[in-house]
């Protein structure tokens, strides 16, 4: 282990540097990416993204980071899953694939026959090391959960996304990053509610081509 | 040489001695064949073999039991063992007591079995399809298989028949045709079955059983508590590994058989992506597996048994092996294992498109997860389609005005359609349907449908512009 990989690990605290943000992917939203620290998703974290209802561009804001990573082809990462666990509805091929997703990446669970059937995936996932991504739903995840989680996702630097619904306002959360999404007329409203190494705002976002849909 | 010499010279020549120009070269002298050939293997159940041997063939589970007398025993699917008895005729006291032991084993199994030796293993095996007697000398071989008819070589009917048109009916007479003509007209392969069957080098394959490597414990006191049962297994994998690596050999699945104080057995099958003999790969699978287990009954043996076993190929791992972990590919397909261990096959999938016009039908779910997956179909999307798709339509109650509801009484607003999809009639999926883009209360944005098909012109839900 060389000092460069000692200094950007996860559990090295250095009181020298302000942001200690680490990777960053850049989300594609220039007005998301200018509230964010280090300017995208935490590359090596856990991000917690709470919302109420489907179809209000919860995907779309996570398609152009992820179309990124499936270009980029780098070393370890030119062979990791976009691992799907128990989403709520199926991801339809066409339309990721539209989006830029390489098919050939994603691997989707339905894990929804036990209650913590999901974190278990998720983190048998994270150990294994070979996701590029984890897109995760559950519903019920205790704080000693999404703890785990966390670390889990900075040790195996992977870029894991939690959903939730909007019960889990009430609990802290150890995420580095947690979102809050709705959908106000034709704009996703982006309300950041905790940021390690940034600060709480509300980002708008249009998304290209939820605002005007072309009907051909 | 003319087809009509050819045709001339079937017939010339004296019937009893055979053809100067089939080689007869010698094959090891002191060699004795014994074929027997099963008539209605196909018919027959065999009596006192275990149903996992009845699984792996009845031929092989017969050859296990040829084995006793010979350590050369070939198979000749689909109903004949061939057997180099050579050298056990002094062990046996000949051949009859051989073939007596052998037809009494045979009789205990309930099976058909005509029994023939001869100096080469296809004359064996044509003598015993003839139900013919012994042949034991070399000199006697020629004329006693050339009054046998052609059909004992059980050659492909075309060939058969094709001799027929001849005017050949028997092995005799296939030995007395000229040998260039015979190869070029019959084939080249059927006459090196006549001078392998007369002593040519025949080389054969051998049968080798199937390894299966087992372990098993038995335990001093009944087990109720899984947890009890975790060490244990644990070094039940550790001998089998062992012995894995002592065969140079890995597998592609394990069986654990708990026995219960009931006599009741439970079997759990943990299968793994690829084969291999990695001991933590097996222990987590069986860890796994454990915590899901419901104990019925106590335990009173543990057995692991490895599925089939096949040779390994070791890579060059590292001067200093590493643990698997780090290793990605591997990594990625143990993962893999262990997540279809838990959630079963049908709940983990990839995907891959499918050029179809019915939305659903547009994609399918790939089990093939490998990580070297290419050749992705590109087609052309024009359309706009949702993120989110729901597994079936799923009904939407709808207004007076025949407008969509979704969540609550007030229609949804139509964005954008219809855009008409009318596919699938030649088969059963045949679809009529108007899709809308649809926004709701809630600013959701949905793709919904109204059925053309059906009388009521129902709307339904089938996807969220997420």
């Amino acid at each position: 282990m060389d000092i460069k990989t000692l200094i950007e690990h996860p559990h090295v605290w250095q009181g020298l540097r302000t942001h200690s943000t680490g990777a960053v992917y850049a989300t594609g939203f220039k007005e998301l990416d200018a509230h964010l620290p280090g300017g995208g998703w935490p590359a090596a974290a856990l991000t917690e993204i709470i919302l109420e209802d489907h179809g209000i561009g919860e995907l779309s804001l996570l398609m152009p980071a992820m179309a990124r990573l499936c270009r980029r082809d780098v070393g370890k990462h030119a062979c990791g899953w976009i691992f799907w666990v128990s989403p709520p509805f199926i991801p339809y091929a066409p339309a990721l694939s539209k989006h830029g997703i390489d098919l050939n990446r994603v691997l989707l669970v339905h894990a929804a026959a036990t209650q913590y059937g999901s974190l278990w995936a998720v983190e048998q996932a994270l150990r294994a090391g070979s996701c590029v991504a984890v897109l995760a739903w559950a519903q019920f995840a205790g704080q000693t959960a999404l703890r785990r989680l966390q670390l889990a996702a900075e040790r195996a630097r992977c870029w894991t996304v939690l959903f939730r619904s909007g019960t889990a306002l009430r609990q802290r959360s150890p995420a580095a990053l947690r979102l809050r999404l709705r959908k106000l007329g034709e704009v996703t409203r982006v309300e950041i509610l905790k940021c390690r190494g940034g600060r709480p705002g509300v980002v708008q976002i249009r998304h290209d081509d939820a605002g005007n849909p072309e009907c051909s | 040489m003319s087809r009509a010499l050819e045709t001339l010279a079937l017939f010339t020549g004296d019937p009893s001695q055979p053809r100067r120009d089939v080689s007869f070269r010698d094959a090891p002298s002191n060699h004795l064949w014994l074929a027997a050939y099963f008539p209605k293997l196909a018919l027959e159940s065999l009596a006192g073999i275990s149903a996992d041997e009845a699984e792996r063939g009845k031929l092989q589970s017969l050859a296990r039991h040829a084995e006793r007398f010979t350590p050369i025993v070939s198979l000749e699917p689909p109903s004949a063992l061939l057997m180099e008895v050579g050298g056990s005729l002094k062990l046996f006291d000949g051949i009859d007591a051989i073939k007596d032991l052998l037809a009494a084993g045979l009789r205990q199994r309930q099976v058909t079995a005509h029994l023939c030796a001869a100096p080469t293993a296809l004359a064996a095996l044509w003598l015993a399809r003839s139900k013919e007697n012994d042949v034991l000398s070399r000199q006697e071989l020629a004329g006693r298989l050339g009054r046998l008819p052609v059909e004992a070589t059980e050659w492909p009917r075309k060939v058969l028949m094709l001799l027929e048109s001849m005017g050949v009916r028997t092995l005799g007479e296939c030995m007395r045709l000229p040998r260039d003509g015979f190869a070029r007209r019959i084939g080249r392969e059927y006459l090196n079955e006549i001078d392998k069957s007369l002593g040519d080098h025949d080389p054969r394959l051998e049968f080798r059983p199937p390894l299966e490597l087992d372990a098993s414990f038995e335990f001093a006191n009944e087990v109720t508590d899984t947890a009890a049962l975790e060490s244990p297994g644990k070094r039940l994998i550790e001998n089998l590994v062992v012995s894995l690596r002592k065969h140079q050999a890995q597998t592609q699945s394990l069986e654990c058989v708990f026995r219960h104080s009931d006599r009741s057995i439970t079997i759990e099958r943990m299968n793994l992506a690829e084969p291999t003999r990695d001991e933590d790969r097996f222990v987590r699978l069986f860890m796994d597996r454990l915590e899901q287990m419901r104990v019925h009954a106590p335990v009173v043996a543990l057995s692991i048994k490895t599925g089939l076993v096949e040779p390994a190929h070791v890579s060059h791992g590292a001067l200093f092996e590493g643990s698997s972990e780090h290793d990605p590919r591997s990594a990625g397909s143990s993962l893999i294992e262990r997540l279809q261990a838990r959630f079963g096959m049908k709940n983990l999938y990839g995907m891959d498109l499918v050029d179809e016009h019915r939305p659903e039908a547009a994609w399918s779910r790939s089990r093939h997860l490998r990580h070297e997956r290419h050749g992705l179909l590109a087609i052309g999307q024009a359309r706009r389609r949702p993120l989110w798709i729901l597994p079936a339509p799923r009904p939407l109650s709808s207004t007076v005005d025949g407008l969509p509801c979704y969540k609550s009484r007030r229609p949804l607003r139509l964005e954008c359609g219809p855009e008409r999809i009318e596919s699938g009639w030649w088969d059963d999926g045949g679809i009529e349907r108007d899709y809308h883009i649809a926004l709701s209360d809630h600013d959701e944005r949905l793709w919904v449908f109204r059925d053309r098909s059906s009388m009521n012109r129902g709307w339904y839900l089938h996807g969220f512009f997420a």
